[in-house]
């Protein structure tokens, strides 16, 4: 993921503004989960905050998702 | 009609009854339609030698239609990039070999329309078919529902592709009907309106990718798509994209122009200008970037675009000469995030569909 997470990164000046919140809602979930791989939580604590964190970014990527996806939807309707 | 002109052997000239007098005519075929109700009578059968196209539910035969086939040719093949349900490399979607093959009157499912699919009958699909029979019948007159023909993939489609073969179903049986042969390495994707306009599809630049890596030399793609083959010439780079030939349509009646294997001289002059202009780009050690940059080049181009201004791939590489295409398309984009981001768009969302608990159990 490391890896995708680095080639997305380089690529996000080569894509189109309509499509940047949901890369950075995706790159706000990826920092979570790498943050939980190099740092796993030590307490219970810690680990219901990221947690918290990590559903809240994963939702979050999921709205821009299905926003884009929406908007382009509606892009190719109003073409036709 | 005369009466005189109406072909000997059609089901009322053999009819027994001949009445003169409307008066009478009723009156008799009223105690006649009460004799057949009863069992009394039996209904006059046609004395044709030629075959009845029987209707169960009809209560009368309908008159057979001639048999001769429309069709010139009996089958016909054409490359569609299209989703398969086990992707094999690292695209969702592939280079599937379409052929259509004219059936015989005892193959075939009898209800299965004029237009058969040896998979993937969903309900777009079948609306889609509709669309290209409907268009098909105002160019070739003479085919009626009674000729039929299959299509058949190379792969197993995605249960989500419905309409991107359209268009190329519509390439192949205008071949079969009007007696050409399609480019042996061609490929074509869109969708086709019962008017004839090709409609843009989804995730086109998946598909020219598949497309081109799938072996196709030429490709047909509907004009509207064109924002998103600029993606693919971003994402490749010069030299790759310029390995296919990608042609712009809009409307049904220029795919021949296009699709044939025997074009005509202005596009034959166009596609072996454009050979030249791979070949140099492509060649060793060649920088395409600085080529696209070089008069001669500039020059090579504008001269297939005037030879056919449809030629997509030499008004877009003439584009990004000049600057253009420096970022993808919105839908390109997306695309482009889903490919890069392979495990990690589903992994949001599945982890987007999780209840906290659930969440706190998996960690």
């Amino acid at each position: 993921m490391n890896k995708e997470v680095e080639i997305l990164k380089k690529a996000r000046e080569r894509l189109d503004p309509t499509s940047q919140p949901w890369l950075d809602a995706l790159l706000r979930y990826a920092a979570v989960v790498q943050g939980w791989h190099q740092e796993p939580p030590r307490d219970s604590a810690r680990a219901m905050q990221i947690n918290a964190q990590l559903l809240a970014t994963a939702k979050l990527a999921r709205a821009e998702d299905i926003k884009l996806h929406n908007l382009l939807a509606e892009k190719r309707q109003s073409r036709r | 009609m005369p009466k005189d002109s109406l072909p000997a052997d059609t089901v009322f000239s053999r009819t027994p009854f001949r009445f003169h007098s409307g008066l009478r005519k009723t009156s008799a075929a009223f105690c006649y339609g009460f004799l057949l109700c009863s069992g009394f009578a039996q209904a006059p059968r046609p004395q044709s030698s030629l075959p009845l196209n029987t209707n169960a539910g009809a209560k009368t035969p309908v008159p057979a239609v001639s048999t001769a086939s429309p069709f010139k040719r009996t089958t016909a093949k054409i490359g569609a990039p299209l989703f398969l349900s086990k992707p094999t490399g690292n695209l969702p979607a592939g280079n599937v070999q379409l052929t259509a093959t004219e059936l015989a009157p005892d193959q075939g499912a009898a209800d299965g329309g004029p237009i058969q699919l040896t998979q993937n009958l969903s309900l777009g699909t079948r609306a889609g078919l509709d669309a290209v029979w409907q268009h098909l019948q105002t160019l070739h007159k003479d085919w009626k529902p009674q000729a039929r023909c299959q299509v058949a993939f190379s792969e197993v489609l995605a249960p989500d592709e419905t309409v991107a073969f359209d268009f190329p179903i519509a390439i192949l049986l205008t071949s079969m009907l009007g007696d050409w042969s399609v480019a042996p390495s061609c490929a074509a994707f869109g969708m086709l309106r019962p008017d004839g306009t090709v409609f843009p599809v989804s995730r086109a630049l998946i598909r020219v990718t598949a497309a081109a890596r799938g072996g196709a030399k030429r490709i047909l793609v509907p004009e509207r798509n064109g924002g998103q083959v600029a993606d693919m010439l971003l994402n490749d780079g010069p030299a790759a994209f310029s390995a296919v030939q990608i042609f712009a349509v809009n409307n049904f009646e220029d795919a021949q122009l296009y699709a044939a294997a025997e074009p005509s001289r202005e596009i034959a002059e166009a596609l072996s200008r454009f050979e030249a202009i791979q070949q140099r780009l492509s060649a060793p050690g060649a920088d395409p970037e600085a080529l696209l940059k070089d008069p001669d080049t500039l020059e090579a181009l504008r001269g297939v675009l005037l030879k056919s201004p449809n030629h997509l791939s030499a008004r877009l590489l003439l584009g990004h000469s000049s600057g253009r295409y420096k970022i993808f398309s919105a839908d390109g984009s997306s695309e482009v995030i889903e490919r890069i981001g392979a495990s990690l768009v589903p992994r949001a969302a599945r982890h987007a569909r999780m209840t906290r608990r659930a969440c706190r159990r998996i960690s």
